[in-house]
């Protein structure tokens, strides 16, 4: 089965991210796989390199990118939320001459024609939020 | 089929409102604070879902988590994530309260 | 062809849900069969004569007229949250097809992918 998953709350502030990135994690340790993990709205923020939680505390930001990169996933983030809320890649960061960016691979910023495909193709779409 | 995931508490009126959308043949998850629906002082609508004979479970992190591990109601079945996952492919679509 | 059904459950400016809910229906428009069910507080997003000057907010609510020219005509709501609002479908900007219980149950069992905002 083929799994789109959709974060709509940011990291710690709620507990939409984590718990989509148990699940996450759970689909793929069932053996299924995940086609799109797709961040919108305040879900962007998990994006963050700049995230740094104290060191007795769970690295949100960190276990999504091992995630992603021990499976081969890109994280989606769209484009005009993550903008909007000051997550910028370098590209982005360039085009709004802004001093730094603080998004970077696997995270991926992408429009929300993505959500939408994720929606289409996947076997099940889930949805965590705040 | 449907899947109803629920992580608000019973202060919020979500229960209520997701109670009204449930037909046979679905299931509620309660997960994050959705799982103090699951406690045994839990209110008229989830008394009238376990009536109705529809499943109900609670993330069994989440429940741990509160604390609350000795405090559900005898209908709440507690489930790991690969569960949850499970219980995704079995319902067909799922639709998140709160 | 999936039908994708989007529900709008929050009010509009307090929270930005409105506003990416109606940037995700729009988007969505372009590659499938969509509807759009305003739940609960969501059916505050189409109400007439939002006036955003004096908040330094967005009116993005005149964006919904366009719903219909995006091909989305399956717009719903739930007659009773109207009710309990104290609005009639005079009030608001696209007028949605009101439901009652079991409709609104229907709806939301028919359409094969719910994306939820």
């Amino acid at each position: 089965m083929k799994f789109t998953i959709v974060i709509q709350g940011g990291p710690y502030t709620t507990q939409a991210s984590l718990s989509a990135w148990h699940f996450a994690r759970a689909v793929l340790s069932s053996g299924h796989e995940i086609y799109r993990i797709f961040f919108y709205h305040d879900g962007v923020y998990n994006a963050n390199t700049l995230l740094s939680p104290p060191q007795d505390e769970f690295d949100l930001h960190h276990a999504w990118r091992s995630l992603a990169t021990e499976h081969g996933l890109e994280l989606i983030i769209c484009v005009a939320s993550a903008l909007r809320r000051g997550l910028l890649d370098p590209t982005e960061a360039d085009r709004y001459e802004k001093s730094q960016s603080n998004v970077e691979a696997p995270f991926v910023i992408s429009g929300l024609g993505q959500l939408i495909d994720g929606a289409l193709t996947a076997d099940r779409t889930l949805t965590f939020g705040p | 089929m449907l899947l109803h995931l629920l992580n608000k508490s019973p202060e919020h009126a979500a229960l209520q409102r997701c109670a009204g959308f449930i037909r046979h043949g679905d299931c509620l998850v309660l997960l994050e604070d959705g799982v103090y629906c699951a406690t045994s002082n839990a209110g008229a609508a989830l008394r009238e879902l376990i009536k109705r004979g529809i499943p109900l479970y609670a993330v069994s992190a989440d429940v741990e988590a509160r604390g609350l591990s000795a405090r559900l109601g005898p209908d709440i079945k507690l489930i790991n994530y690969e569960e949850l996952v499970a219980l995704s492919i079995q319902y067909t679509k799922s639709k998140r309260w709160g | 062809m999936r039908k994708l059904l989007f529900i709008q459950s929050h009010a509009p400016h307090g929270t930005l849900f409105g506003q990416e809910g109606l940037d995700a229906i729009l988007a969505g428009s372009a590659f499938a069969d969509c509807a759009v069910l305003f739940l609960g507080d969501g059916v505050y997003q189409l109400l007439k004569g939002q006036a955003t000057q004096s908040l330094a907010s967005r009116n993005y609510s005149v964006s919904y007229q366009a719903l219909f020219d995006y091909g989305v005509d399956a717009i719903f709501c739930s007659a009773a949250d109207l009710l309990t609002r104290g609005l009639t479908l005079e009030d608001l900007i696209v007028a949605p097809t009101p439901l009652n219980p079991k409709e609104l149950e229907a709806i939301l069992h028919d359409y094969d992918v719910i994306l939820d905002f």
